[in-house]
């Protein structure tokens, strides 16, 4: 089963399309890297794919033949950590719960049920001991995972992640790993923006390469070629895309 | 005091409950700015109720001509910022003076009528207890009802909508509908506290009880409930001194008070408060001292292998340069038992004072064992070092240091490192 299909995806900002015609797909339990320079529309792809930016054409399909809006409670989605005032009046445990609100609707508290659930999620990213933290006074790995958590507990099938490895320590990167491989046992799906060749070459199943334009897509071990990523990185960094090319093929 | 004057006061204090409970809003989103827009634009609209009531300060037409013009300034403001990409900051002072303007001149030609002098329109500018009616009292009074209701059947997506906008959005949260809902509430509490504190300062009495809250809670439901207090506190004390004092505006009167209450917080509040975080550094250095005077009197013990130490040595090898000071530490080290004095000029340490000195000198010894072995420093280099961090090693991370020399006993310049047993050895009573 396909949980997402993008049709010709375009978005534009004041009628320059950051994003052009994109065509892709996530299967269900599959693990989907996007790739491509600064401003090639990673992040802006997946903004739109869950409705936070107007598609200019093009259309998505969720979970074969539903609207996003009707498929709103079955995706997370984990924003830039920097979109965030992290000085906020709010402790760890608070985040986490905060993913529980879309299923508890209108009018409801979380209550021991979400405590619960909430505290498991933490466990799962090593962050139980920080949960009546306030969240100004974490690194920013340990921000991460506590926004990972709060994904985690949206108990989700389809898992939107952007740049969740930008500017992490070993640890946090080595959980985030663990946490997505632990999704896909259970069968969700996982789309990551991710601006590190090698850790997508080695971790994904699909990979898309993005360039405003989709450059390829499909099963990462066939993406990593040397034409590929030539045309994604740009002509001007022909010898880069090279030494990323021979070192993604290690 | 008259019965009409305690009206004056009650519905002083309600609008300063609100506005603190609301104002954190503002506050944690970063818009102050945008409560005092909304607190000048609503001028013109005041000026058109007023009109349209045929000059009789009626709340009904007053309230809906200030909402109108408080959404007009939004949207003019919204449409300045993100479609003319004038910078925000921008468009609120545009907006905010702008407004003002267009109303100030719209009273002045009210004046010219002839008939707003009597009806007190001008109080709006700097706010007048006493011209709050018996009506508008029952209406300030619904609307905290309204406004603490909703807040809180709302609460949990108002607060994702406010901490991360982007995941409210895409979690189908719908935080546009809660945000202008939000602002819709601060505007309404914006016109009627009006008459109270005027809209020069309606802002003020939104922004600082607010974030004198700052100071005492990092919680965002302590903060609505702190916030409503000093807001409360503020309405309440400032409108009864404009009250006994008829020359007195209550709006000035009221924020000079919460300001006052501000500026007390910020020395003496528990989160980061001047005081108490001086307090910590006078505690921690008074700390480091006594450490410093322990530490040399143990040198000279363990130089003559006699707890004895003159009074004078202990001084120079200190590091105290005052001494006065030094004469302080020594008293409250007596008095603390933790030494004590053989005659006028020399002294031992007690069992408690070896332990302690026993402990500094291990932590100091063994820091500089770790520099030197697992930080490569130079042996004559690192005593300056541990001089300072001697003090900030705590027990958890003095395990980690002995696990990873794996418990050595002698310091880089070849001196023994003290340890329970060490003290054994060498005598020292009480092991």
């Amino acid at each position: 089963m396909k949980v997402l299909e993008t049709i010709d995806l375009t978005v534009s900002y004041k009628k320059v399309p950051a994003v052009w015609g994109v065509d892709f797909h996530v299967p269900q339990g599959s693990f989907v890297g996007i790739i491509g320079p600064n401003g090639s529309g990673k992040s802006t792809l997946l903004k739109a794919c869950v409705g936070l930016l107007p598609l200019s054409s093009g259309s998505l399909n969720y979970f074969e033949g539903k609207t996003l809006k009707e498929s709103r409670k079955r995706i997370a989605y984990l924003p830039q950590r920097e979109s965030i005032d992290w000085d906020f009046p709010i402790n760890v445990l608070d985040v986490v719960l905060m993913g529980c609100y879309p299923k508890l609707g209108l009018f409801r508290s979380p209550g021991r049920a979400e405590t619960r659930l909430a505290d498991l999620c933490l466990d799962k990213v090593g962050m139980l001991d920080f949960r009546s933290r306030q969240i100004s006074e974490l690194s920013g790995g340990q921000q991460q995972r506590v926004f990972l958590a709060r994904a985690l507990a949206q108990q989700a099938e389809l898992y939107m992640l952007d740049e969740p490895f930008s500017a992490v320590d070993a640890k946090t990167e080595a959980t985030i790993l663990e946490v997505i491989a632990d999704l896909k046992k259970q069968g969700k799906s996982i789309v990551v923006v991710h601006h590190d060749l090698f850790s997508v070459a080695k971790n994904t199943d699909l990979a898309l390469l993005l360039n405003t334009r989709r450059v390829n897509f499909g099963p990462t071990s066939e993406m990593m070629t040397k034409e590929n990523l030539e045309e994604t990185y740009g002509g001007q960094l022909e010898s880069f895309a090279h030494v990323l090319f021979e070192s993604a093929k290690q | 005091m008259s019965q009409y004057l305690i009206e004056a006061v009650i519905s002083c204090t309600l609008l300063g409950f609100i506005s603190g409970f609301l104002g954190n809003f503002l506050v944690v989103r970063k818009m102050a700015l945008f409560g005092d827009m909304i607190g000048h634009a609503v001028l013109p609209g005041v000026c058109i109720g007023f009109f349209l009531s045929a000059y009789e300060k009626n709340i009904f037409f007053i309230f809906f001509g200030a909402l109108g013009a408080a959404f007009v300034a939004n949207a003019l403001h919204e449409f300045l910022s993100n479609k003319l990409r004038i910078k925000p900051d921008a468009s609120l002072a545009i907006n905010l003076t702008g407004f003002y303007a267009i109303g100030s001149t719209m009273m002045a030609w009210l004046k010219d009528s002839g008939k707003a002098g009597q009806t007190g329109l001008d109080r709006y500018l700097l706010g007048q207890a006493s011209s709050i009616s018996r009506e508008d009292l029952s209406f300030i009074a619904v609307l905290t009802l309204i406004i603490v209701a909703s807040i809180f059947i709302f609460y949990k997506e108002i607060k994702a909508a406010c901490f991360d906008y982007q995941f409210s959005k895409a979690s189908g949260l719908k935080p546009q509908v809660f945000l202008i809902f939000l602002s819709s509430l601060i505007a309404a509490n914006v016109i009627v506290s009006l008459q109270a504190v005027g809209v020069i300062l309606a802002c003020a009495f939104l922004v600082i009880p607010a974030a004198t809250t700052v100071f005492y809670s990092q919680k965002l439901l302590s903060r609505l409930f702190l916030g409503a207090l000093f807001g409360a506190l503020a309405g309440f004390a400032g409108a009864f001194f404009s009250l006994s004092d008829a020359n007195v505006p209550t709006g000035p009167s009221i924020i000079l008070v919460s300001a006052f209450v501000f500026v007390l917080s910020g020395i003496f509040g528990p989160e980061n408060g001047w005081f108490r975080k001086k307090l910590g550094t006078w505690k921690d250095k008074r700390q480091h001292q006594t450490e410093d005077f322990l530490r040399c009197a143990y040198y000279f013990y363990e130089k003559s292998h006699e707890n004895k130490a003159q009074l004078e040595g202990v001084f120079k090898r200190s590091g105290i340069k005052n001494p006065k000071l030094f004469e302080r530490i020594r008293k409250r080290l007596v008095r603390g038992k933790v030494i004590k004095m053989n005659g006028e000029d020399s002294v031992s340490l007690t069992d408690k004072g070896l332990t302690l000195a026993a402990d500094m000198v291990r932590k100091h010894r063994l820091w500089e064992l770790y520099l030197v072995q697992m930080m490569n420093f130079p042996p004559e280099r690192v005593h300056a070092n541990a001089e300072r961090v001697e003090h900030l090693i705590t027990d958890k991370i003095l395990k980690e240091i002995e696990d990873t020399l794996s418990n050595p006993d002698v310091d880089p310049h070849g001196k023994v490192i003290p340890s329970l047993n060490d003290l054994r050895k060498h005598g020292v009573p009480g092991y």
